[in-house]
């Protein structure tokens, strides 16, 4: 093979396919509408508050009300009696409270609920005042006979760290941004991976429909001209991941800060992300083109991929399987398989700790799915690349298989 | 020279679809500065010699030489215009002129030159950085011609290459292919349009259902074919003399006389009885069949030999 040709191939592949309108918005377009919608949320939480969104400062006292002298004489620490109701909430206004409670003259017979005042919505604030308030409540009941700090120490949440735990199966502490990354990545690496393989099937469709596939024949090898256009289109969906990972996902963190939507990545998770981007686009690019060539046109082409599309994006279809049970039968037996074990090995990634041997496994699946890949995508582009007006039967392709290379 | 290092070697090809032979036993040779026309009708089997000519089928039997090397090896000493014409719709001319000409083999500033070169020749250089959607069927033609020879090949294969093109066009790719051949290049064409090539090619080879059915040149193969027939013009329109001798047949034909003399009667001794009856000739010549006319001749001869020799009368 001539590499030079190849290359020639790739970049013409890369420049032309980089400048689809289509392709400029998935890299682009994407990241931009991710960062207008997280825009949009600040915008939202400006407005309904009519103040700038500001991070919440949860160690702010609790100012209190009591109507019913419910609280011994003293509040206790984290708490600041107020003696009426337009006092209370002027000071929450003032900025200098996170709520405001007001206990009303009945509450201690039960009848009646305690009445909350916050400036930022319950859903802001509402797991920390729901806990010093169940404080609050034990305290009063409690009337002094047990020391505040006692009754304070058995509402003090525990210093705990999650751990995912399974049977044979690596442990790792987690938490939601780690989480958050590998999955985002995980959907954005099955869209970098269509999109490529998807340019490549439209790319041989088209150079078929329009016949300019002999001119190039004329000047290359059907294997130079596969070869160019898997390098050109595998370094398009490259591109497209490290713009998104690069550029994006830090100006997503940025804008995401203040409602705490974060993506972090790991070194090793990037690393295994990388070989099982190139894998799987090997696997599903040199499938696509060869079933991509038996085609007249687009519309057979995809007829003739489709279940290879169908096996790759059935993880994503699955994909509650493996919210459910990262380490179930279904996830576990899809990161084997190698069309499906690209995207499923990272949403498993994504979820919990894989021990390095299953890794390797479902890597070397791949790496099994490449050379049949190969073996298969090759044959069929060879032959198929020149079949005109004709679509040839399952019985033909077969026998296209069982050619020489 | 050597049939081993001529522009273009073929000998004895044979290609099978399943059980239909397409190509069968056809021999075929280019030399420098010589336009040869492999002439048959649709379905033949031009265009599949000739993609196994160009490496991009392989022949069952036979064997290929461009210049002394298999096909595959000669690729950059070859420019081609394939029957299957296409382009990429949204490319852009000076574009795609640059890509077609790197894969064949130059710098991406020589195939600029070079492509800023053939534009100005066929009066696109202002269409250079349109797309290919955007030039009618005729431009985009002469855009496939250009590609096909930016890299100054010294062998052209054209495969129809006066398909769908008007009659300035027709003359243009005419004059070009002249052009290449004057150069020394080694040209074969093909084509259904016999008239078309008619007065182009210095060798034919007649092709129907995968045979070679005759080869030589178009003189040659025109006095192969001629039945003897002779056209007279008289003075005054005169009407010939109803006793003249050694005529087998008579007939009027937009203006002159068309005989056909009897069997061992030379056109001079016809010659000879008209001006002995005192008839003043103004135009006397030896009938010569058009190409097509060769054509069907030769592919009655070669399903008949026995009639087709004793040459039939064309319909």
């Amino acid at each position: 093979m001539n590499w030079r040709k190849i290359l020639a191939v790739a970049t013409y592949e890369f420049r032309t396919n980089f400048r689809r309108g289509g392709y400029l918005f998935a890299t682009f377009g994407l990241p931009l509408l991710a960062l207008a919608l997280l825009g949009g949320i600040r915008w939202i939480s400006q407005r309904s508050q009519g103040s700038e969104l500001v991070t919440v400062d949860l160690d702010k006292p609790i100012g209190v009300v009591d109507e019913a002298h419910f609280l011994p004489a003293l509040p206790p620490e984290g708490f600041e009696a107020f003696p009426t109701v337009s006092a209370g909430r002027q000071a929450l206004l003032d900025g200098h409270l996170l709520a405001l409670v007001v206990i009303p003259p009945d509450y201690p017979r039960g009848e009646i609920p305690l009445t909350v005042y916050t400036t930022s919505g319950m859903f802001t604030v509402g797991d920390v005042l729901s806990q010093r308030l169940t404080f609050l409540v034990a305290y009063g009941k409690a009337r002094g006979h047990i020391p505040p700090q006692a009754v304070a120490a058995l509402f003090e949440p525990p210093e705990a760290h999650y751990i995912t735990i399974s049977t044979g199966h690596a442990e790792r502490k987690q938490t939601m941004a780690d989480m958050w990354g590998p999955y985002t990545l995980s959907i954005l690496y099955f869209m970098a991976l269509f999109s490529a393989s998807g340019y490549l099937l439209q790319g041989i469709a088209e150079e078929k429909e329009s016949r300019i596939v002999e001119v190039l024949l004329s000047s290359v090898t059907a294997h130079e001209l596969l070869w160019g256009k898997m390098l050109g289109l595998g370094a398009l969906g490259l591109t497209q991941m490290a713009i998104w990972v690069l550029i994006a996902v830090p100006a997503v963190n940025r804008m995401g800060a203040p409602i705490h939507f974060q993506l972090h990545f790991t070194t090793g998770f990037l690393t295994i992300a990388a070989v099982a981007l190139v894998e799987g686009f090997l696997l599903f690019g040199l499938l696509m083109a060869g079933l991509g060539a038996l085609g007249n046109n687009m519309r057979e082409s995809q007829q003739f991929s489709a279940f290879i599309s169908m096996l790759a994006v059935s993880p994503m279809i699955l994909s509650t399987l493996f919210f459910l049970n990262p380490n179930g039968i279904v996830p576990r037996v899809m990161s084997y398989i190698p069309w499906t074990a690209p995207v499923a090995l990272l949403l498993r990634l994504s979820l919990v700790a894989l021990p390095w041997w299953e890794i390797a496994a479902s890597l070397l699946s791949m790496a099994v799915g490449v050379a049949l890949s190969l073996w298969a995508g090759v044959r069929l582009f060879r032959v198929g690349i020149l079949m005109f007006g004709k679509r040839p039967s399952w019985k033909e392709v077969w026998r296209i298989l069982r050619q020489p290379a | 020279m050597n049939t081993s290092s001529l522009p273009l070697y073929a000998s004895h090809l044979t290609k099978r679809f399943g059980d239909f032979v397409a190509v069968n036993d056809v021999t075929l040779e280019a030399h420098p500065g010589e336009i040869v026309a492999l002439l048959g009708p649709n379905g033949a089997g031009k265009t599949t010699t000739i993609r196994m000519v160009m490496g991009i089928l392989f022949p069952d039997r036979g064997e290929i030489r461009l210049f002394g090397e298999p096909p595959h090896a000669a690729r950059l000493l070859v420019g081609y215009l394939p029957e299957s014409r296409g382009l990429y719709r949204n490319a852009r001319v000076g574009e795609l002129l640059i890509y077609l000409g790197v894969l064949k083999g130059l710098s991406a500033a020589e195939a600029s030159r070079r492509a800023d070169l053939w534009l100005e020749r066929f009066g696109l250089s202002d269409w250079k950085k349109r797309k290919i959607h955007e030039l009618s069927h005729g431009m985009q033609q002469k855009v496939q011609l250009a590609a096909a020879l930016l890299h100054d090949p010294p062998l052209v294969i054209l495969d129809e290459p006066f398909q769908g093109l008007d009659p300035v066009n027709i003359q243009l790719v005419r004059t070009l292919i002249r052009d290449l051949r004057a150069e020394g290049r080694a040209v074969l064409l093909s084509s259904h349009q016999l008239h078309h090539v008619e007065p182009l090619a210095d060798r034919v080879a007649l092709i129907d259902h995968g045979h070679i059915v005759e080869t030589g040149s178009v003189d040659e193969l025109k006095r192969r074919y001629a039945q003897g027939d002779i056209a007279i013009r008289l003075a005054d329109d005169a009407p010939l003399p109803a006793n003249l001798p050694g005529i087998a047949h008579l007939r009027r034909v937009e203006g002159e006389w068309r005989i056909k003399p009897a069997p061992g009667v030379a056109p001079q001794e016809v010659l000879a009885a008209l001006l002995a009856r005192g008839l003043t000739v103004e135009a006397f010549a030896v009938v010569l069949p058009s190409l097509e006319e060769v054509f069907l001749r030769a592919v009655a001869a070669a399903q008949n030999p026995q009639k087709g020799e004793s040459g039939d009368e064309l319909a």
